[in-house]
């Protein structure tokens, strides 16, 4: 073996007197070395640490049932909160998170689909559906799940209806479909039966992405195209008002101050605020699809949005009107460390942001995120305390 | 799911090793007298072991968070004479972190090695030096590092030999300006097995 490869060496050599044209071996080695130090270097972040960052790093122990899914939407009663997942999960208020979730019997079952959930903090909103999303009924309890109603939803929004939403704003519970046209609709419960809530939102091509009410006077709902406002329930029509963010499949998220202000967030890095009857575009980051949006104000005097990214690492971004600011990767604000925002963010969708309505501890102020964590084998809901007397944040800690 | 991972690249290693040992025996087996000229690469796996980390004051950070990964690697080497070997190295590690991350390094380097014992065993202290390449939750660094090492292997044909080897490995992070507090000093213990062939 070893006289071959000598061999094979000694004729690869250049003969005496030929001359070897071009760049030596040696020159390419050092051009590729150099390009690759180069290269890597230009991808160096001085402002992070890797050891000082793992060194923050808590560990997450949640509950199995939000490893590695999707939460899509949360609500609340006095006692409990509940989360969406394929099925309605829950856990009481009062006991801690890690191992206490479990899921909800509705209507005497754990064997179903839930397609929709909803709370107003008193009742619970459960939308059943078949495996194809085929709207069964939604049901309804008040007292933590004992006694439930069926709310013969069928009846009113019709049986080839898919479930995409249900929400309670204004403490009216709003149900959002599409039929198998693929066209999108609103209803609301008028208190014995479900109506559309506006010929402007009944049957129309853009699937419906939210709704709210502002605090003040209206109702305010977006699809993936365009805005719609309401006085009175049944009468939601198109926002007229000029500079509005309306655009094709632009508009992904909307939410309210409760005081009558709206913002809506873009696919172009833009939310558009709306106040005393004008809309402001306010830019988040350039060229930048956002997520969801959420008003925080705790603390109340510097009130921030929330922002999910669009993009693929995901989370969040925090946004500082007074400033005003834009914070990344949980470099500041509710965030306690980056390392912590890295470990239990990164990579994932955010789907909403929620409070609830009922704090069961009035010292407090608990915001939980709801994210997609399919694929990463961690968990798809955390929350994050934020103390009224001394103004700090927990930090995010796995459910 | 990594330590199963590791004992399969071991296992793989090792059994490769010896069948292509056994497939080569010459009447001399162990006719492996090194002299100047002589090459090997050798393929190495094995475990990664956080031990420490210190702070920009040289302060201990505790806990580090890391827990024990492996590493792979790919050494050639060069001898001088016969005690004295040269080569480089490359080779990936990893380590997983408390809060469910993973952080990775390639470290590319120049090594220099010592080289004693007889046969069928060899003995070596080595060194190794230059940049290793640092990848956590999507952030890259690219570092100096040095490691210092010692290990044996045994001969199983005249092409091929066994061993394992212990290195300490130093790891540091540097920043500049306003940002040198953040510079940490990682100190890690790196094990492994393989197979080495001669040429």
């Amino acid at each position: 073996m070893r006289e071959y490869i000598a061999r094979l060496a000694e004729n690869s050599l250049p003969k005496a007197g030929k001359v070897k044209s071009g760049r030596t071996p040696h020159a390419v080695g050092l051009i590729v070395a150099a390009t690759f130090i180069l290269l890597a270097f230009s991808g160096c972040d001085n402002t992070f640490s890797v050891f000082q960052t793992i060194s923050q790093e808590e560990k997450q122990i949640g509950a199995d049932l939000f490893k590695n899914t999707t939460v899509r939407a949360m609500a609340d009663d006095s006692s409990n909160y509940y989360a969406l997942l394929g099925q309605v999960v829950w856990r009481p208020k009062s006991t801690t998170s890690e191992g206490s979730w479990d899921v909800f019997s509705v209507n005497g079952s754990t064997d179903y689909f839930a397609a929709g959930l909803a709370g107003d903090g008193t009742n619970i909103y459960v939308a059943k559906a078949d495996g194809d999303n085929v709207l069964d009924d939604i049901y309804v309890t008040n007292d933590g799940g004992t006694k439930w109603t069926a709310m013969n939803a069928a009846t009113g929004i019709g049986s080839d209806v898919f479930v995409d939403w249900l929400k309670c704003a204004n403490n009216t519970l709003f149900v959002a479909v599409h039929n198998s046209a693929s066209k999108y609709s609103l209803f609301y419960y008028d208190g014995s039966s479900f109506v559309s809530a506006g010929a402007a939102v009944s049957g129309i091509d853009a699937p419906l992405v939210d709704i709210l009410y502002d605090g003040s006077s209206s109702y305010w709902l977006v699809s993936d195209s365009k805005v719609y406002k309401g006085t009175t329930l049944g009468a939601i029509a198109e926002d007229s008002t000029a500079s509005n963010p309306d655009y094709d499949r632009y508009l992904l998220g909307i939410a309210s101050d409760g005081a009558g202000r709206v913002i809506v967030s873009r696919k172009d890095g833009y939310i558009y605020s709306y106040a005393s009857s004008v809309w402001t575009p306010i830019q988040i980051k350039s060229s930048t699809k956002l997520g969801p949006v959420f008003f925080l104000t705790q603390p109340a005097s510097t009130p921030r949005i929330l922002i999910g990214k669009g993009v693929s690492s995901y989370g969040y971004m925090e946004y500082n009107e007074s400033t005003p600011t834009l914070k990344e990767n949980g470099s500041s604000f509710i965030s306690t460390s980056s390392s912590i925002y890295y470990s239990t963010m990164l990579s994932k969708q955010v789907q909403a942001f929620w409070q609830p309505v009922n704090e069961y501890d009035a010292t407090k102020k608990t915001l939980f995120i709801l994210l997609a964590s399919g694929g990463t084998d961690t968990y798809a809901l955390y929350r994050n305390d934020y103390t009224i007397s001394t103004g700090s944040w927990s930090g995010w800690t796995a459910e | 799911m990594s330590k199963k991972l590791l004992v399969v690249i071991v296992l793989i290693a090792s059994v490769n090793a010896l069948t292509l040992g056994a497939q080569e025996k010459t009447s001399d087996p162990f006719a492996a007298a090194r002299k100047k000229g002589d090459q090997s690469i050798t393929i190495l796996a094995g475990g990664f072991i956080p031990l420490f980390v210190l702070d920009n004051n040289g302060a201990l950070i505790s806990p580090s968070n890391m827990y024990p990964g492996a590493s792979f690697g790919v050494q050639y080497r060069y001898m001088l004479g016969k005690s004295i070997g040269i080569g480089g190295s490359i080779a990936g590690s990893f380590v997983t972190t408390v809060g469910g991350g993973t952080l990775f390094f390639a470290p590319i380097g120049v090594t220099a090695a010592w080289i004693g014992g007889g046969e069928p065993m060899e003995y070596e202290i080595s060194t190794e030096l230059g940049m290793n390449i640092l990848r956590l939750y999507g952030n890259g660094l690219i570092e100096p590092y040095a490691k210092l090492g010692a290990g044996f292997s045994r001969y199983v044909s005249s092409s091929w030999s066994i061993g394992a080897k212990v290195s300490w490995c130093f790891m540091p992070e540097f920043h500049l300006g306003t940002y040198s507090s953040l510079n940490s000093y990682a100190n890690f213990l790196e094990f492994s097995v393989g197979a080495v062939y001669h040429f």
